[in-house]
């Protein structure tokens, strides 16, 4: 699977955030793709780039309950009629579309009753409409509140989620988690310090197995319920 | 919590804290959470396994 991250931040340089998320999206498979950084917008060679992948991620700072002016300019520009949905050609049917969107404000304060009473969801509804439009599947937003305020701990948490959220089979189960951290570990354990192969072997085959344990358990209650049924 | 669960929870534990690199850090300390999450779904599982075949008005 291609994921496309097309990213909106009119000063990216000094925004710690997205550094860290830069750092996070170099992965396999992860285009990252700054439109504030185009000198000026090739139609045809974004919307191929758009056809080219397989999860389109729109990931930006929220400025006045939107995307930043780039984004806006990008989309009017690139998302023609003819290219989302007319004359029958659906170029983004079936691709995956997801939010990564980061605020100042704490992920409380967006909800009724909270000192922003509107929620995400409804704030991405632009984006959420467009994706339906285009007949994409929409992801759930994945948001980032005050990433300032986050512990060395918190942080470490939101960057295997993020290359999760770019990179992993929706929806996010135990089961589709398993199988990324399997092929993850797999990829990345060359490169772990003060391990050998073997004992890294053995600990993926054990995570392997404790995998199909479960999946053996939950074949045997089928197997149970059906028997109760009868 | 069945020994392997908790020997493969140890092994990536001991890892993650050897590691230098930070994203080689995170990845071990979030693989250990969804380890966690096997262990807790393995024993809810075989509790109803167990559950379903005691279950009486099956008898």
């Amino acid at each position: 699977m291609k994921t496309l991250v097309v990213v909106s931040h009119p000063k990216i340089n000094d925004s710690q955030t997205q550094q860290f998320l830069l750092q996070g999206a170099k992965l396999q498979d992860v285009t990252w793709h700054h439109v504030e950084e185009l000198k000026e917008i090739d139609v045809e060679k974004e919307q191929a780039l758009l056809m080219e992948n397989d999860r389109i991620i729109f990931q930006f700072p929220l400025y006045w309950y939107a995307a930043p002016a780039g984004l806006k300019d990008w989309e009017d520009q690139v998302l023609t009629r003819n290219f989302v949905y007319g004359d029958g050609d659906d170029n983004l049917s079936d691709k995956e579309f997801g939010i990564v969107v980061s605020t100042g404000m704490p992920l409380k304060e967006f909800q009724r009753g909270g000192s922003e009473n509107v929620t995400i969801d409804e704030i991405m509804a632009p984006y959420f409409a467009i994706a339906q439009r285009g007949k994409m599947k929409i992801l759930p937003v994945f948001t980032i509140a005050q990433f300032q305020y986050l512990n060395e701990q918190k942080q470490m948490r939101l960057l295997i989620d993020y290359q999760r959220y770019l990179t992993q089979t929706y929806p996010d189960s135990l089961t589709n988690r398993q199988e990324w951290f399997e092929r993850e570990f797999a990829d990345r354990f060359k490169n772990f310090d003060g391990t050998n192969c073997t004992e890294c072997e053995t600990v993926l085959d054990t995570f392997i197995q404790r995998k199909e344990d479960i999946n053996q358990l939950k074949s045997t209650i089928g197997l149970i319920k059906q028997g109760e049924d009868e | 919590m069945d020994d392997t669960g908790k020997w493969l929870e140890q092994q990536v534990s001991d890892l993650a804290k050897k590691q230098k690199a930070y994203e080689n850090r995170a990845f071990l300390v979030a693989m250990q959470q969804v380890i966690q999450e096997q262990n807790m779904r393995t024993e809810q599982l075989k509790g109803e396994v167990d559950g379903r075949l005691w279950n009486h008005e099956q008898w």
